[in-house]
């Protein structure tokens, strides 16, 4: 039994407190690719450990080691260990591969819904009479143009630079296909617990991405501040009375002050540890994916000697 | 950015010439070319852009107003400044593919948003989605919900930088 099969079991839990420090250290693209790509690579890493664990065991079973070719037993660990681990490694292994089916083709669904109501129009704009303010850009399929949906509410919350602003953050979002991004750290916080932390500052380095463009297209950093400031704050007003009352961390400002603080250049800037921050994920990822690689290693090597080919050493 | 160049040209600086910098002159130079003149030639800023992101802006417009507009009301209610010919041929546009309606107003016309097929499918989508709201992480909201203390920071921040 090696132990190189645990680091990226692990290692998820070391990079998330890294992580959450990211979002608003680092440029929000750059943080946009690092979470995207600590996500995935943790999460494979992560599985591939899971199909480690489960072969040993697997080799028990006379119709598996037939199939592999062994003339000997794996001599990786005794079968009283190795068994019980294969069984919970292959339950959590089953687990996960139903949960990313079952999200990813929900995903699926919603796009084709969203293609259908792009289908039947020419237009970007999609505007839905509704008093309640609210605004989302709906992603589409290649081939069909994505919407932006807004609804009257906010529309009139807002003032006429401030709806252009809006209208280029929700263009952003559409041309840089962020939905991709949410739904590739949706998947792997699937695979892993402990990166289903990863998807809020996902979430908040999207929207700086689509804020930093709308600033550039509306050419002022404040009437993009204004328009999101008061985009929330309607929002909040309509809701009203009926509120839902929410388990909140006070500790942190929420993401929408954070934004309006970074486009008015009130932001606390430490550049400091965003690159502390991001060589802590890079190191991560890195030492992941060679235990993962190490480990597959260990295995091969293990499962030829029990094939007879090589001697033992 | 355009606003710039706009008030530049209305307002040629004498002492443009006379500057060693060549940066405001280059500008003057850009905008004096565009803006004057009764039809001006599509080439400022803002209508560089795309048609659809043209339709788009004319069209919020048109939702956030409470009454129908005509070409010149719509034109100042665009946050970017827009050539009137331009408003016209946008509201002319939208006509035809049924996004607004028009009636007669003195010699010209006033428009209204229509809510269009499309419009029916994103509400009927919008209401299914919001049945499944968390559940749906597809979309991306412009603004997420406030906490009293994030309503309590927006507004302080706001009014810091109103002030």
């Amino acid at each position: 039994m090696i132990y190189a099969v645990w680091v990226p079991l692990l290692m998820p839990f070391v990079a998330v407190p890294a992580a959450r420090r990211l979002a608003d250290a680092l440029a929000p693209l750059r943080a946009v690719r690092l979470l995207a790509s600590t996500a995935v690579g943790l999460a494979l890493c992560s599985t591939l450990a899971l199909v480690l664990l489960v072969v040993p065991g697997a080799t028990q079973l006379s119709a598996v080691a037939a199939v592999g070719e062994l003339v000997k037993p794996l001599a990786a660990a005794p079968a009283a260990v190795t068994v019980p681990l294969a069984l919970a490694a292959l339950a959590l292994l089953s687990g996960c591969t139903a949960a990313v089916v079952r999200t990813a083709r929900r995903h699926w669904v919603e796009l084709q819904r969203a293609r259908q109501s792009a289908e039947c129009s020419g237009g970007e704009l999609a505007v839905l009479r509704d008093s309640r303010p609210d605004a989302y850009a709906l992603p589409a399929l290649p081939g069909s143009p994505g919407r932006i949906v807004v609804t009257t509410g906010m529309l009139r919350a807002l003032d006429p630079a401030e709806r252009d602003a809006l209208l280029a953050h929700e263009r952003a979002h559409l041309a840089g296909r962020h939905h991709l991004f949410l739904a590739a750290a949706e998947l792997a916080a699937l695979c892993h617990p402990a990166l289903r932390s990863l998807r809020a500052p996902m979430g908040y380095a999207l929207e700086r991405c689509a804020d930093e463009a709308a600033a550039v297209a509306v050419g002022d950093r404040r009437v993009a501040a204004r328009a999101i400031g008061r985009a929330a704050l309607a929002a909040r007003a309509a809701e009203g009375v009926r509120a839902r009352p929410r388990v909140a961390l006070a500790a942190a400002a929420g993401p929408v002050p954070r934004r309006v603080a970074a486009l008015l250049g009130r932001a606390t800037h430490r550049p400091g540890v965003g690159r502390a921050a991001a060589a802590a994920l890079l190191a991560c990822l890195i030492l992941s994916g060679a235990a993962a690689l190490e480990a597959t290693n260990d295995l091969h090597s293990s499962i030829e000697v029990a094939q007879g080919e090589v001697p033992q050493r | 950015m355009s606003q710039v160049q706009g008030i530049s040209s209305e307002d040629p600086d004498p002492r443009a010439g006379g500057k060693p910098t060549p940066g405001p002159g280059v500008e003057s130079a850009q905008a004096s070319a565009s803006v004057p003149g009764p039809a001006p030639e599509p080439s400022s800023a803002p209508e560089r852009r795309p048609a659809g992101e043209l339709e788009s802006t004319v069209l919020a417009a048109l939702w956030a107003a409470d009454s129908p507009l005509t070409p010149g009301q719509v034109q100042g209610a665009l946050g970017a400044p827009l050539a009137r010919t331009t408003v016209t041929t946008i509201l002319t546009r939208l006509y035809e593919k049924g996004t607004v309606t028009r009636t007669r107003a003195g010699r010209g016309f006033a428009y209204t948003p229509t809510e269009d097929a499309p419009g029916l499918t994103a509400r009927r989508m919008h209401s299914e989605l919001q049945k499944e709201e968390d559940r749906s992480t597809v979309l991306a909201r412009f603004v997420s919900q406030l906490t009293d203390e994030d309503e309590q920071l927006l507004r302080e921040l706001l009014d810091g930088d109103a002030r």
